[in-house]
């Protein structure tokens, strides 16, 4: 049976960020992947680096959010050294508009919060009226009444992302192991066996990154896990000449061209099939933000379920009964990307979670039940 | 390089192919009228620019993008020629006036 210090179940952006990292701190590390039938979150991402609008109600997040925000440029140059990948990381800064007087209100207050609950003296953020916004975005619809603007936002190729670490781990010494989907884990004294269908693997310990099916784990192992799948549906059309000169929260054009749509939520399980209506409502969104978007041809769409824990915070924690099993969950694979693989990975390597990272362990749903 | 069957005896459409007028087989596809005229590309890449011409005829590689009545980035291996209709050469990404 072969052994390793880690096993990380899932090869998807979470797991590979974290699988990278404990190889980049000398441990042996397998990572277990289940296969093409998996809900992969990771091929369902927009590719945000995003910073502004998160962690009104957990500052914890705020701050852990701006911290990957820090790591990023280091980490996406590392992976571009070691793997000769260009992730396409750019941090430029982000748009999220607004279609009325209100919807600014209340961005503002929550903004504020936001840079209240993490101490700053001045708000990172930019509130823009509709002639701002105008000067930047020139051609933008007459439905757009204003804009919130973070320097901190930024974006990234998540395909290539994906494949750059997917190249570095193994170059760090790690093993991959892909169409195993996991069955159980057995732990015996303090070794802790994973068995697939095929074969056994030896750990002291096991890290889970396999998004949704987390859930079906953690259970396995007499755990429950706040999370919930939530649809996403994406449309990606055909190359155009540079036309949407910055980044927005729901209209991104790539380095290549391609203009991505993408906003929808849909709690329907783990259907991951698209749907005209959905389809009609994204398309509609951003032709009423960009009017000039309409006789767009869309060549692809495709619907993803990701994963989101029930309070949209990041979930990390042990199993209870078994100390060595690290059940990992976020809805930010990209965004903490360089946080989960230069902080987060380095606890687990170390065995310890420090106090930032035990904010997001899940006693904290506990508490929000006996209120 | 390319030779229609000369048992073809469909009645014929005129085209016109980066402006010159051809004469081509009724219900043939516009990536094959464009091989058939001579032309090994029909396009050049949205990012280096190199050319690139019909390969797969079958909806997939979408190398065979042209320009038709002037809708940009259109797959003529899925398109039946018209009479009267301009197919010109792609190049590279399409244009949107903002």
């Amino acid at each position: 049976m072969a052994k390793f210090d880690a096993i990380v179940v899932g090869g998807g952006l979470l797991g590979m960020s974290v699988a990278y990292g404990l190889v980049r701190h000398r441990l042996t590390v397998a990572v277990i992947d289940e296969g093409d039938v998996a809900h992969r979150a990771s091929r369902g991402t927009f590719g945000l680096v995003w910073v502004q609008s998160k962690g009104r109600a957990m500052p914890d997040y705020a701050r852990w959010t701006r911290e990957s925000f820090k790591l990023w440029p280091a980490f996406a140059k590392e992976l571009h050294e070691k793997t000769g990948i260009d992730v396409g990381y750019s941090n430029e800064g982000g748009y999220m508009f607004a279609f009325s007087e209100e919807e600014i209100e209340q961005r503002k207050i929550a903004y504020d919060e936001i840079c209240a609950g993490l101490g700053l003296e001045h708000p990172d953020y930019e509130i823009l009226d509709r002639k701002a916004v105008v000067a930047s975005f020139p051609g933008i619809g007459d439905a757009v009444r204003g804009a919130t603007y973070c320097p901190l936002d930024g974006d990234c190729n998540p395909l290539a992302l994906l494949h750059a670490l997917h190249k570095a781990f193994p170059i760090d010494g790690g093993k991959y192991f892909p169409g195993q989907r996991m069955v159980e884990i057995v732990e015996n004294g303090s070794r802790l066996t994973l068995r697939t269908a095929s074969t056994h693997f030896a750990a002291d310990r096991i890290v889970l990154a396999a998004g949704i099916a987390n859930a079906r784990i953690v259970e396995s192992l007499g755990c429950k896990l706040p999370l919930h799948p939530l649809r996403g549906q994406i449309l990606v059309s055909e190359r155009a000449r540079p036309v949407i000169p910055h980044l927005t929260h729901t209209v991104r054009q790539t380095r290549e061209g391609s203009i991505m749509f993408g906003d929808s939520h849909e709690d329907v399980g783990l259907d991951d099939s698209t749907t005209v209506g959905t389809i009609r409502s994204i398309a509609g969104n951003a032709v009423k933000t960009f009017p000039f978007l309409a006789g767009l041809r869309i060549v692809r769409t495709w619907g993803c379920i990701r994963p989101m824990p029930v309070d949209g915070f990041p979930i990390y924690d042990r199993i209870p009964k078994y100390p060595g099993v690290v059940v990992l969950n976020t809805h930010s694979g990209v965004t903490l990307a360089a946080a989960h693989a230069r902080v987060l990975a380095g606890q687990i390597a170390d065995g310890t979670l420090d106090a930032q990272v035990r904010r997001f362990a899940m006693d904290r749903f506990d508490v929000q039940a006996a209120q | 390089m390319f030779k229609r069957p000369s048992n073809s005896n469909r009645h014929k459409v005129t085209v016109t192919i980066n402006g010159a007028p051809v004469e081509v087989p009724a219900g043939e596809t516009v990536a094959a009228a464009v091989l058939v005229h001579g032309e090994r590309a029909c396009r050049t890449t949205a990012v280096s620019g190199s050319a690139r011409g019909p390969y797969c005829m079958m909806g997939v590689c979408h190398d065979c993008l042209v320009q038709i009545d002037g809708v940009p980035n259109r797959q003529g291996c899925r398109v039946i020629v018209a009479d009267g209709m301009e197919i010109t050469h792609q190049s590279g990404a399409r244009e949107l006036k903002p």
